[in-house]
């Protein structure tokens, strides 16, 4: 008998961008709908349900909400949250459940209004709350401001340049200007992101992720469906801080600690990866991510993506939906929209955007709050 | 006096600067606070354009840091002029947008 695994039996990411008329349930709704139509079952297989947080439905029991809404009746069911890791973070719960036998088919689902939920100002101020409440919010600090101190940090130690950081920004729009869906999809080139207004300096606005609606949702299974499948045969997390304030000087630590774990699990290394679905709020983070996950030699991902490595065609494609950067960010289901598009590429369903490769195992890694909390999960094609 | 609170555990000499009941380190229950001298490094630095609301839209664009103080503990602040990572820098709490809030200067 093998031993248990979660299989994904199907997932679906709605369009992202300005969605007028949206809601956090609507858009959950509609990415629920989708996944279940995308694995052929109904509502009434679902025995276990995972949600996230909305920032513009803030609620106790977001889960149960969308649980009576969407007409479920699931054995097991509630809300998690880890800031921008929240979608990995759901997906390792899920997985880790159905390997214990608690639940058999279970739902992970995110949506949120944020563009169109709230005003761009309340937006910032809410997502501020990643910095501490006395000793950092109160200087005008905002999550860019937070970035853009670890984007000086790296570009003084590593000696890659702003030119460096923005061909991330550059990949992540070529990948999404033909990416159904993508809220970004107008060329641009590093002239671009280098002449676009600075947010916090050393990030110039095309290095940041745009805020948008939009929903996704995965559904994870004890068993394998029809036709080729994914599972997750690897997880990992780790978590070395709160506030930038106290994060180590290695300030992606944990993300080394994260996918150490998780290579470990799946008896695999970084080496072995052949489709890379990684946390993009903004180029720096992507940077970094990518150089503590073993993928990019310190101050190389700029220029290893510049070198098309990462292109859809390349030898290890990367985020081939857009990523945060160009397919939008609407917070939980920002992050599991990378998974999506990992198992689209994986199981060969992505169409005219399909990558060259069949690559047999992936790795899925996202980040919360400032580097702070981070989920790695290892993919693996089966069949 | 610098007015920069910073808290050390007496049984285990840890150092750090956001304010907490016990020693993060060895978990003993009466930290000791004390005042910063006030100098330290710059470890990073940004130019903040993009303020967060009408209060700091008044006085931007501004500096902010992370300083590591001489003490140990690393500090976010507001820097009254550029300093590139690596500087020295001294600093004090002062009134900045109507707050109090840590404040260094290039020495």
């Amino acid at each position: 008998m093998t031993a248990p695994a979660s299989h994904v039996l199907g997932a679906h990411v709605t369009p992202f961008g300005k969605l007028e008329g949206s809601s956090t349930v609507s858009l959950m709704t509609e990415a629920a709908q989708g996944a279940l139509d995308a694995a052929g079952l109904q509502r009434s297989d679902i025995d276990g349900l995972i949600c996230g947080y909305s920032t513009a439905l803030p609620h106790l029991m977001l889960a149960t909400v969308f649980s009576e809404h969407f007409g479920l009746r699931p054995n097991y069911a509630h809300a998690i949250q880890m800031g921008g890791g929240t979608g990995a973070g759901m997906l390792m719960l899920g997985d880790a459940l159905i390997r214990a036998g608690e639940a058999h088919t279970i739902l992970v689902v995110g949506g949120e209004n944020r563009l169109t939920g709230m005003s761009r100002d309340a937006a910032v101020q809410t997502l501020a709350q990643v910095g501490h409440p006395k000793a950092e919010s109160p200087l005008g600090a905002t999550i860019p401001a937070y970035y853009a101190l670890t984007a000086a940090r790296y570009l003084h130690e590593t000696g890659a340049s702003q030119a460096d950081l923005a061909e991330l920004a550059v990949l992540m729009r070529r990948l999404a200007s033909d990416t159904p869906g993508a809220q970004l999809t107008a060329p641009i080139a590093v002239e671009d992101v280098l002449g676009s207004k600075t947010i916090a300096d050393p990030l110039k606005l095309m290095d940041c992720c745009p805020i948008s609606d939009g929903g996704a949702a995965v559904i994870l299974s004890a068993e394998p469906g029809e036709g080729p499948g994914m599972r997750i045969i690897g997880a990992g997390q780790a978590h070395t801080h709160q506030h930038i304030s106290e994060a180590p000087d290695d300030i992606c630590l944990g993300a080394k600690l994260a996918s150490a774990r998780a290579f470990d699990r799946a008896g695999a290394s970084v080496a072995d990866m052949g489709y890379l679905a990684v946390y993009d709020s903004f180029t720096v983070t992507l940077a970094l991510l990518l150089e503590a996950l073993g993928v990019s030699a310190p101050g190389q991902a700029g220029k290893d993506a510049a070198a098309g490595r990462f292109a859809r065609m390349g030898d290890l494609p990367l985020n081939t939906h857009g990523g945060l950067l160009s397919y939008g960010h609407c917070g939980v289901a920002g992050a599991m929209a990378h998974f999506v598009e990992a198992w689209r590429q994986m199981t060969g369903r992505a169409g005219p955007r399909q990558i060259a490769g069949e690559p047999a195992l992936g790795l899925y890694h996202g980040d919360g709050g400032v580097l702070s909390s981070h989920v790695s999960l290892i993919l693996e094609r089966t069949s | 006096m610098s007015g920069i609170e910073i808290q050390s555990c007496p049984a285990c000499a840890k150092t750090w600067y956001l304010p907490r009941q016990l020693c993060p380190g060895c978990g003993h229950a009466s930290p000791e606070s004390r005042q910063a001298s006030g100098h330290g490094t710059v470890w990073s630095v940004t130019r903040v354009e993009r303020a967060p609301d009408e209060t700091f839209r008044a006085i931007a664009p501004y500096l902010i840091a992370l300083v590591d103080l001489a003490e140990g503990p690393r500090v976010m602040a507001h820097l009254t002029a550029p300093a590139p990572i690596g500087a020295q820098v001294t600093g004090e709490v002062r009134d900045i947008a109507g707050r109090a809030l840590p404040v260094f200067s290039p020495r």
